[in-house]
């Protein structure tokens, strides 16, 4: 116990005098070290891989004109961390909406709407407290075109000494008419790092 | 004294308005490849085009694709920044660099979109990441 | 030589300071268990607590035992939130071990050697860890939070592939690395290689405690439960082929252990036929598992035996014997035979064994023996050494003193999770039509009448450590819909 104590305690010492300092990243220019679990820079290299490929491919173009209304479903997190795949998601969102090609609706979503103020905002219809004429109409929401779906899968394996992680991003945007996935796209992304504990 | 004091403050107020030009000159002025010394030392950027693929609705959108070719093996952060017909840049998805790996002898080819089809230029940045 | 001195005594004290510490630990696990059995789990709770001051992280490493044993009696109360809590706290002190730097681990090392084992921080066996996951894993599903369950269930299946690479290669780079040691000069280690290789000594090791080559052991590293709850999992979450077919690989390979088992290969032949598309999902009538953790799991019991190590006295090899202390692994009590369940006809339908925590937990000492062995022997020698050394320098009452310390610090480390099972058991069953399903006793005797949610696929998680205690029934979503119904059976122990 004695001895143990000391040499934490000398241990800490020594650590204390070179802690790191809290400091803000700048995500523009950050070349911090990499982590084994998935990062804001993965979700950002897949997004961007995803966007990329979405709108070079022409398949979020509407030949109709307008902009598709996309729904985003089930993002499966299949990995041993965990991840709030809006992350992901709201990279793919914002970028989508800002090309002017595709508006995201929150007024569907599997487990109920996402926002769901599109709805409450309709109950005030024979309310007399409400000006009328500025309450919604029926009839008014717009259905999906396009459903965004996926799945995070991640498999490790020993090498040599070290432990591979491979963390697989794919990516399914189908069109609700007809069914079919009119646009895929998968982003593996690779690290390899010591083997001495889990990667989470 | 007086008259040449109000004189100089116009011919400043003049300039302040024909500076106004002047900075579609500097747009001009922007290099499109800016490859950092460290990189050029280990590879070499062969090619780099630019196009734009129609879009079903009539528009289109920028793309480019440059090769980089490697002496050594190598390790290179990129970045494509976005401008539009006015020199403003265009946001993309992240703003990041992207991260590549090159073998001794290897040349790879990257793409990259923009983002809107209201870009018209770019500027493409390769450094060595740290 | 007064430097030597200062060494002796600085053992000394550091032996006085922390001799006792296996005899704290010992209260706490039998207190712990004094309430266990009787089915009390906030009073076991209770022993388990630790102060944790609010505005200083809690130390993870240091109270990893304890943090085992909230978990569990959190979960056992139905109290998922704080199970998870505890669970994911001690998932960072077994992280932290891992990591752990040179120096510390080394101080920790030195500390196991000059006293004994039970100095270290808790390590904890690899099994233990799969079941960390495992049953975080049910506690993410009872609280109805299926995409953290998913990630729980896929951790155990990568701890469980980690163990197997471990014990394939790095036990064999440990035993290699003693050799490298030995060779290159180490008087030490020479004289720990030479005691461990000779035949008197793995003879006396043989007689006494019993030769680990006969153990009844798995071919491989596996928890059985938690690889058949990954295989459940997975049939009942599948999203497409592939989660089908790990639902098969982890029922087949649980199945696999135990040949005899009719319910496994029952549900292993189910996940095939999903995965083949023979059966459709549509035409599955609504199932419902039964799994029963039943009885109190192996515990450590200390085995003391004297063997001849070989000491260097000069050039002269002298073997003299000495007292060491190994940990064993004892099998404790289970509730007798089986749990029922009647379906709509009124067949009753009764679990069967999958593993046995004693198999689980022999598989994988078998493993670790070598290195237990390694290090009683050289905390042994190393006593015998400083016996020496302070005979020499203050004489008899020097040796006299070193010879007590030495008796009373040879000591087995014992602790381990005290809240897993005996053994576990399972059945599958049709969900009735009408939705209660009675649930029965051993002796047929009914313990409850449960109510099965209009759901796919169901999971009736029973644990019962003794017949004093309740048996704690969870009904949970095996899709992680809803929140679980708890309950404790039969009613009148409430």
């Amino acid at each position: 116990m004695l001895i143990r104590a000391v040499v934490i305690t000398a241990g800490l010492a020594v650590l204390a005098g070179c802690a790191a300092p809290t400091r803000y990243i700048d995500p523009a220019a950050d070349d911090g070290p990499v982590a084994m679990t998935m990062d804001y820079r993965d979700f950002e290299k897949a997004a961007t891989d995803a966007v990329e490929d979405m709108l070079a491919s022409g398949a979020v173009n509407n030949p109709n004109g307008g902009r598709y209304i996309m729904v985003v479903s089930r993002i499966t997190n299949d990995t041993m961390q965990r991840i709030d795949t809006d992350q992901l998601t709201k990279k793919i969102r914002v970028a989508l909406l800002r090309s002017g090609k595709v508006v995201t609706t929150t007024a569907v979503g599997l487990n109920g709407a996402e926002d769901e103020m599109t709805q409450k905002a309709r109950e005030l219809r024979e309310s007399e407290e409400f000006d009328q004429s500025t309450v919604q109409s029926k009839g008014t929401l717009q259905a999906p075109d396009l459903s965004l779906s996926g799945k995070i899968l991640q498999r490790n394996h020993k090498v040599g000494k070290e432990q591979q992680v491979e963390y697989y991003i794919q990516l399914s945007l189908t069109e609700l008419a007809s069914g079919l996935a009119i646009w895929e796209g998968e982003t593996p992304i690779i690290k390899r790092g010591p083997n001495k504990s889990v990667t989470w | 004294m007086k008259s040449v004091l109000f004189a100089s403050l116009l011919v400043l107020g003049l300039a302040g308005c024909a500076s106004q030009p002047e900075v579609s000159n500097l747009l001009a002025d922007r290099q499109e490849l800016k490859v950092d010394p460290e990189v050029i030392y280990i590879t070499a950027v062969t090619e780099l085009f630019e196009e734009r693929i129609p879009q079903p609705d009539g528009e289109s959108l920028l793309q480019i694709q440059f090769a980089v070719e490697a002496r050594s093996d190598a390790e290179l952060a990129w970045k494509v920044t976005w401008f539009d017909a006015k020199g403003m840049t265009v946001p993309g998805v992240g703003e990041g660099y992207r991260k590549a790996s090159l073998l001794t002898g290897q040349t790879r080819y990257f793409k990259a979109t923009a983002p809107h089809s209201r870009a018209t230029s770019y500027q493409l940045h390769l450094r060595e990441p740290k | 030589m007064t430097a030597l001195r200062y060494m002796i005594l600085a053992a000394f004290a550091t032996v006085l300071v922390s001799g006792c510490s296996p005899f704290q630990h010992r209260d706490q696990l039998a207190l712990f268990n004094a309430a266990y059995v009787t089915g009390d789990y906030d009073a076991a709770l209770k022993t388990v607590s630790f102060p944790a001051p609010e505005n200083k992280p809690v130390d993870t490493q240091e109270h990893l035992l304890e943090l085992l044993h909230q978990g569990e009696m959190y979960r056992l109360t139905d109290r998922n939130s704080e199970s998870t809590k505890a669970y994911d706290l001690a998932e960072e002190g077994m992280k932290g071990q891992d990591t752990m730097g040179l120096l510390a681990s080394t101080a920790e090392g030195l500390m196991a050697v000059m006293v004994n084992d039970s100095e270290r921080d808790y390590k904890a066996l690899l099994s233990e860890a799969v079941l960390v996951n495992t049953y975080k894993g049910l506690a993410f599903l009872a609280s109805g939070n299926n995409d953290y369950a998913r990630v729980e269930f896929n951790r155990a299946n990568d701890r469980t592939r980690r163990a197997v690479d471990y014990f394939r290669k790095e036990i064999a780079a440990q035993q290699a690395a003693l050799k490298h040691e030995a060779e290159g000069g180490s008087q030490k280690a020479s004289m720990v290689r030479n005691s461990l290789q000779s035949g008197s000594f793995q003879s006396a090791v043989d007689n006494r405690y019993g030769a680990p080559s006969k153990w009844s052991v798995f071919p491989e590293f596996i928890v059985p439960f938690s690889t058949y709850l990954h295989g459940l999992y997975f049939l009942a979450n599948a999203e497409g082929g592939s989660d089908y077919e790990r639902a098969v690989t982890s029922l087949a390979r649980v199945a696999e252990m135990s040949p005899g088992n009719r319910m496994l290969q029952a549900d292993a032949d189910l996940a095939e036929s999903l995965a083949s598309g023979a059966q459709s999902l549509q035409t599955l009538p609504p199932q419902v598992w039964i799994v029963y953790e039943n009885g109190l799991g192996p515990v450590l019991r200390e085995s003391r035996l004297d063997v001849p190590l070989f000491l260097t006295y000069g050039n002269q090899q002298v073997p003299s014997y000495f007292s060491i202390a190994l940990p064993v692994y004892t099998d404790r009590s289970a509730v007798p035979g089986s749990i029922g369940a009647a379906d709509s006809s009124g067949e009753v339908i009764r679990t069967e064994r999958i593993s046995d925590m004693g198999k689980v937990v022999r598989t994988e000492m078998k493993e670790r023996f070598s290195g237990i062995l390694t290090r009683a022997v050289t905390s042994a020698i190393s006593k015998a050494v400083l016996q020496r050394e302070a005979a020499e320098q203050f004489g008899p009452v020097g040796q006299l003193f070193a010879a007590v310390l030495t008796i009373a610090t040879t000591q087995a480390d014992l602790r381990s999770w005290q809240a897993l099972p005996n053994h576990w058991q399972t059945a599958r069953i049709d969900r009735p039509e009408n939705g209660t399903l009675p649930l029965l006793d051993h002796r047929g005797e009914t313990l409850g009448a449960l109510e099965i949610p209009q759901q796919p696929f169901t999971l009736v998680y029973v644990k019962r450590p003794t017949l004093q205690a309740p048996a704690t029934v969870i009904i949970m979503d095996l899709q992680g819909g809803a929140e679980a119904a708890f309950a404790r059976l039969p009613k009148w122990y409430e």
